[in-house]
């Protein structure tokens, strides 16, 4: 079964594209099926890969059944790693399609369809925590919550921690907290520092691993790339997510997701 | 006033969620959490987006029954409180006054609070200054809403080039029909304030 993972916050400019895009390259790195999956209207994740916002069929396709779901899931260049994106919406139909996502069953049918062909699932959500948001939290095992490390994000924490605790009340008991992920911390601000210790010393639930503000992810966004995928010396940003894949892994073992950790392996041979 | 040294972030309802979200949580801390959130914020209307659509426009609020509830303004307001009547009315409110720019009560409809009630226009009238105060380049105070514990007072404060101007208050209105009614209101008057006697 797959481990489905919504990335959720109510403030835009978060960077849960980011963190979408790049948790699910480290999962897909370290050997995990993972399918990275777009409802965000706006289509991040096509802006921060494709030349164009129309290149690629996606969700919106299948919602006006123009597309069966295995014409549109996408693989991608590293083994492992599949894409399901928004598809070719029209911004002027905006509205129709959060309707439609919302009163369909389209999503849930999505993540039963290929539910047996990934490990992990990455739900990427649009900034707020309207009908596309809740959509996403009642069909999803875990909820990470990106933190960017800036006052108006710590005040506006518990607006996303209040849907997401009635969602898991009221429509989707199988939901669970994955933890708040600090991101575009730049400790050496004061501001910054500041946010970081209170949120540290005031939040349980907030990870160990965090994610630094850095150029890098400009240079990766401007390439069309994970930070990963740069060339040259392989940043210690995409390292981080190499750890965040970690520590999810753990904590979704923890929470009992199934990770594969506790499946029988075969005796190897070192020499 | 503030202290600007500490900072401003009030997370103990984030935590308390956080607490009731953990595995090992029992159920009466998570309802705990639940109800004490659900206080401190306002009861949105549960009702079809294409009636809540209406709140924000000019547009006559429907009826339980779906028919449009029909808001008609009088052709032209001769008196305050043919004025306030109406006002009343359109939103539903307990009550409506109107204060002169000395502060006095000039005319009053509804259920008027027993206490203190005839200081309340010489209190808003004293506060427009300072109200004004906040943004100063924002132009003249429009609407003043007062939005207390136990009741709401909203007033329309009347422009004017004279140093005579009024406030045409509205105590505990439905939100939702104020909302609605709100810029047709404020139209309505300011189109026939000339006329107001």
């Amino acid at each position: 079964m797959s481990n489905v993972i919504s990335i959720v916050s109510s403030k835009g400019g978060a960077g849960k594209t980011t963190v979408a895009l790049n948790l699910a390259v480290a999962l897909a790195e370290s050997r995990e099926p993972t399918l990275l999956i777009d409802v965000d209207p706006l289509g991040g994740i096509g802006f921060s890969l494709a030349r164009s916002d129309t290149e690629w069929k996606g969700l919106a396709e299948c919602l006006v059944q123009e597309a069966a779901i295995g014409e549109v899931v996408m693989p991608t260049k590293l083994p492992g790693l599949s894409i399901l994106p928004r598809g070719r919406l029209d911004p002027l139909d905006v509205a129709a399609y959060e309707q439609a996502l919302h009163s369909s069953s389209v999503l849930e049918d999505v993540l039963a369809a290929v539910a047996g062909d990934y490990r992990y699932i990455i739900i990427d959500t649009p900034s707020g925590l309207g009908q596309i948001t809740r959509m996403a939290l009642s069909v999803s095992d875990f909820a990470l919550l990106p933190l960017q490390a800036e006052p108006m994000a710590l005040r506006a924490i518990t607006q996303t921690l209040r849907v997401l605790q009635h969602v898991r009340e009221e429509e989707n008991p199988d939901l669970h907290l994955l933890g708040i992920l600090a991101v575009m911390v730049e400790l050496s601000r004061d501001v910054s520092f500041s946010i970081m210790n209170t949120a540290w010393s005031s939040l349980s639930g907030v990870l160990e691993t965090y994610i630094p503000r850095a150029e890098v992810f400009s240079m990766a966004s401007e390439k069309g790339l994970p930070v990963a995928f740069l060339p040259g010396k392989y940043p210690p940003e995409a390292a981080r997510f190499d750890i965040l894949a970690n520590e999810v892994k753990g904590l979704i073992h923890s929470l009992g997701g199934e990770t594969g950790d506790d499946h029988e392996r075969p005796q190897r041979e070192l020499v | 006033m503030k202290d600007r040294n500490v900072n401003s972030y009030d997370l103990k309802q984030a935590q308390q969620i956080l607490s009731a979200l953990a595995p090992a949580a029992v159920t009466v801390a998570r309802k705990k959490a639940a109800i004490q959130a659900q206080a401190a914020f306002l009861k949105f209307p549960q009702r079809p987006m294409q009636a809540l659509s209406g709140s924000v426009s000019v547009a006559c609020p429907t009826t339980a029954a779906g028919q449009a509830e029909q808001l008609a303004p009088p052709e032209t307001i001769r008196t305050w409180d043919d004025c306030i009547r109406w006002c009343l009315e359109a939103t539903r409110s307990h009550a409506a006054f109107v204060v002169d720019s000395q502060g006095f009560i000039i005319a009053s409809q509804g259920l008027i609070p027993e206490a203190g009630f005839e200081c309340t226009g010489a209190e808003m009238i004293c506060s427009l200054e300072q109200l004004e105060r906040i943004d100063p380049e924002a132009g003249k105070l429009l609407w003043i809403d007062l939005d207390y514990g136990q009741r709401r007072i909203a007033g329309l404060v009347t422009p004017s080039n004279t140093a005579e101007y009024f406030i045409v208050g509205l105590v505990s209105p439905d939100s939702f029909r104020f909302f609605a009614h709100k810029a047709l209101i404020t139209s309505k008057i300011l189109e026939n304030l000339p006329h107001i006697d």
